[in-house]
């Protein structure tokens, strides 16, 4: 059969299967029109994979993770941050300031102890109320 | 589309429960395109879940200048194919035609056509056998019943490349089918 006739079979098959105008011809080969009616049907036809497995829940679940993980990895290089600028401004101190000056420093820490404590311990539960907020935040996510 | 705009700005506001209905309104589109275009059922999951993922993490980068189906469509035809690249080592894939026809034709096994099989689990086989140019096309187009202008977006393939790609793999699978058919009777 020549291509044109091909051409003309398959727009003859496809509109009658939309249901839209036919076109005014009469096709020769039934048995051709007879597969292509059965190849147009299946093609429309969904594979067996679509619908197996619940691909919102998982990549609504992999984006929460994705989330959490940079989350943690944001605090890990605050702290790493934090810890290099004290111990940079500890090891210039002693090197560079009088230890006239260090010695009052921490005299003052002495004297002054519980104000000292009272604010490690503020910063720390600031810390610890954070992340229970964020765990009770992510838990009541969609997933 | 305002709708599908209210729905891209709750998602950027972070409203997750949003991105999950949007999931859920293209996973169909983006199913049914990777596991034509890529044969390990195993990867189809895996591929789909990155596709949503990119979008997610690419949605503020859309600037509504075509559906967002079809924009999603874009990554999930750019993620299989990559992948299919990845696997085979090929840095192309094109395939000569001519000769896939050629051989095609020629592959007609008298035994595997008297095999009892369903003709739609016929059909399936054969249309995983063509080149992964028909077989996109083919999906695109009578799975999810896109435009050719749509494919076309999708795929950068000119729109006579894909009416042609279209009339071949068709004509293809019905001479395998009228075949088919034939042994059975």
């Amino acid at each position: 059969m020549k291509n044109k006739d091909e051409e003309l079979i398959q727009e003859f098959i496809e509109r009658k299967l939309k249901g839209l105008e036919e076109i005014d011809w009469s096709p020769d080969g039934q048995e051709d029109i007879h597969a292509y009616e059965i190849l147009f049907q299946e093609l429309s036809n969904e594979t067996d994979v679509a619908g197996e497995f619940t691909l919102a829940d998982k990549v609504i679940a992999q984006i929460c993770r994705n989330q959490h993980k940079a989350e943690s990895i944001k605090y890990a290089a605050i702290i790493l941050v934090i810890s290099t600028v004290f111990l940079f401004i500890t090891i210039l101190s002693v090197m560079f300031v009088d230890a006239g000056y260090i010695k009052a420093v921490l005299n003052f820490a002495a004297t002054h102890n519980g104000v000292i404590l009272f604010v490690v311990l503020s910063l720390i539960g600031i810390q610890v109320l954070d992340k229970i907020f964020l765990k009770k935040e992510a838990q009541s996510l969609p997933i | 589309m305002q709708n599908e705009k209210d729905t891209i700005e709750r998602i950027l506001n972070g409203d997750l429960n949003s991105f999950k209905v949007l999931v859920r309104q293209h996973e169909r589109l983006v199913i049914g395109m990777v596991s034509r275009i890529v044969k390990d059922q195993n990867d189809v999951e895996d591929l789909c879940q990155e596709v949503f993922i990119k979008v997610f993490k690419n949605l503020q980068s859309f600037k509504y200048q075509s559906k967002l189906s079809t924009w999603i469509g874009q990554i999930a035809f750019t993620t299989a194919v990559n992948h299919v690249k990845k696997i085979s080592g090929k840095k192309y894939l094109t395939v000569d035609l001519e000769a896939f026809e050629h051989t095609y034709h020629a592959s007609d096994d008298p035994e595997s056509l008297l095999i009892k099989k369903s003709t739609s689990a016929f059909i399936q086989e054969e249309v995983a056998k063509l080149p992964l140019q028909y077989r996109t096309v083919l999906t695109l187009y009578h799975l999810q019943e896109l435009s050719y202008s749509e494919i076309t977006d999708i795929t950068g393939m000119p729109d006579g490349t894909v009416k042609s790609y279209l009339f071949r793999a068709r004509k293809l699978l019905k001479d395998k089918l009228a075949k088919h058919l034939k042994a059975l009777s």
